[in-house]
């Protein structure tokens, strides 16, 4: 084998076959022509005037509001949560597997789905639900509530892997070291533990915010579309698409460029240095 | 230097008898450090020395431990003092000082954490890097630091919290060949100003004659070796102690 003896020399500059060439650039034009669609098809001149409506204004606030409350409910009990999974590397198998299961889940699960079985617990008939309406006359679904509740429910196992991963690269001697110089775990936790996973909870942070910001499926299923209450921007886009194409595309110019300045602003302001 | 010379214990003296198995690796250690000594502990990789540190500092938890100074208990049978309450002092290895804080705030870490005011720990914290010639670094983040600068941080940091022992896990492994001989002086004058007992884990000879005056060698797992560091350089009784001393030939 000769021939392949030769080429291996030139294994420092490793030249890729024309077809990953062609395929990754189909891949990436798949990813940008439809946002270059998006900017080209804007109507850029009644923009102003679109987005001065009404409910368009009351659907971002929604947004805007219920993914900032979703993602620090998330952070109050997911950076708990995430402790608890990177410390189940010490668990035995079954139930550390069942616990990373159990957070993963809604990862995979399709939204919709989640949102069913949110009605299925919280429901007006749910195993929660029934219980809280008969005792205290609560009612979660189609309230805003809900949305925020369907939002977390989708949202938050994005920050609780952020998290764990980030726990689990940090180096544990670090806690050893302050512990031996008098920190109580609670000081540790707070001066030492946290601040050194901070790029990881940020990361984890926006990820999840841009996921509730954009939750359609659980939230629609769950909450309904009920303007000002529970009909946020990705919801107002797609009924507005049938309605006011114009209408639809401004709201999703908006939604684009909401998530895009949220992730750069974000990364290079908190996460400095994390891996791409 | 025997373990079981407990009459002879003093006020500050180190007692130490640690025991464990994981999985196929047994460690059973006991020595003892003199207050206002240095005890050199040194060994083959994977000997167990670092876990006899991490063990007497309280972070790492045996299956047997006895570790007290004079009359102060921090393990026994059903005792175990929790590193932050022990008052042993420890130098890790590569000095692991805090990314996110300043080289002041690291030294004022365990003031700060041990109950001082905000200024109070910045004031000791500072007298301790001015007396380790490092004023002028306060401000600087460690990875902004050579080596050496890095392990006096390091050193500082650990005595600021007034320890009544304190362990140095290979401290100057971590620094380059050149800077070695000068820093190893520095670290001999900083330990001779301790009063507590002093142990420092090594594998090189010249740490031993410069920093410590007892040596303990430990070998997979059992201590081969305990004495006064001139003693035990004058009859070597294993291959590796023969080798470590520079006398292959004995």
């Amino acid at each position: 084998m000769p021939r392949s003896a030769g080429r291996r020399s030139d294994r420092s500059t490793p030249r890729l076959s024309p077809l990953v060439w062609i395929a990754a650039g189909v891949a990436l034009a798949l990813l940008v022509l439809p946002l270059a669609a998006l900017a080209v098809r804007a109507p850029w001149a009644q923009l102003p005037e679109l987005l001065g409506r009404s409910e368009v204004v009351s659907a971002l606030t929604l947004s805007l509001g219920t993914a900032l409350l979703s993602t620090l409910i998330a952070l109050a009990l997911g950076v708990p949560l995430a402790l608890v999974l990177a410390r189940s590397a010490a668990w035995p198998v079954v139930p550390r597997r069942v616990l990373r299961a159990l957070v993963t889940v809604p990862l995979v699960l399709p939204p919709v789905v989640g949102g069913v079985a949110l009605l299925l617990l919280l429901g007006r008939r749910g195993l929660l639900g029934g219980p809280l309406e008969d005792a205290w006359g609560v009612t979660i679904p189609f309230t805003t509530t809900a949305v925020v509740i369907a939002q977390v429910f989708v949202a938050m196992p994005f920050l609780v892997l952020a998290v764990e991963g980030a726990i689990r690269a940090s180096d544990r001697r670090f806690e050893q070291v302050a512990a031996t110089l008098g920190a109580s775990r609670a000081t540790v936790f707070r001066r030492v533990t946290l601040p050194l996973v901070a790029p990881g909870v940020s990361a984890g942070a926006v990820l999840c915010f841009t996921r509730a910001l954009g939750e359609f499926g659980a939230t629609v299923t769950f909450a309904g579309s009920f303007p000002g209450v529970t009909q946020t921007l990705p919801i107002a886009t797609y009924l507005e698409l049938q309605r006011d194409p114009q209408a639809a595309i401004a709201l999703s110019l908006v939604l684009m460029v909401v998530s895009v300045v949220v992730l750069v602003a974000l990364r290079d302001r908190w996460v400095p240095g994390t891996t791409a | 230097m025997s373990a079981t010379s407990g009459e002879r214990r003093g006020a500050g003296d180190l007692d130490v008898h640690v025991s464990l198995r994981r999985g196929s690796f047994a460690l059973d250690a006991a020595f003892l450090a003199l207050a206002g000594r240095t005890l050199a502990i040194a060994g083959p990789n994977g000997a167990g020395k670092t876990t006899v540190l991490e063990c007497i500092a309280g972070v790492t938890v045996a299956d047997t431990v006895g570790v007290r100074v004079g009359e102060r208990v921090l393990d026994d049978v059903g005792t175990h003092v929790p590193p932050e309450a022990r008052r042993v002092g420890m130098v890790f290895q590569e000095y692991l000082l805090f990314p996110h804080l300043t080289v002041l705030d690291n030294v004022a870490f365990g003031p700060r954490s041990t109950g001082a005011g905000r200024l109070e720990a910045r004031e000791r914290a500072a007298e301790w890097l001015h007396r380790f010639g490092l004023s002028g670094l306060s401000d600087r983040r460690p990875h902004r630091l050579s080596g050496g600068q890095r392990q006096r941080v390091a050193l500082a940091r650990a005595l600021v919290t007034e320890p009544d022992v304190l362990l140095l896990d290979e401290p100057l492994a971590a620094l380059d060949v050149e800077v070695r001989d000068d820093v190893r002086l520095e670290l001999a004058d900083h330990l001779a100003d301790f009063g507590g007992a002093t142990i420092v884990v090594t594998h090189d000879a010249a740490d031993i004659r410069t920093l410590a005056d007892d040596l303990v060698i430990l070998e997979r797992g059992a201590v081969t070796h305990d004495g006064p560091v001139a003693a035990v350089f004058d009859g070597p009784t294993t291959a590796y102690a023969r080798r470590l001393v520079g006398r292959a030939g004995a």
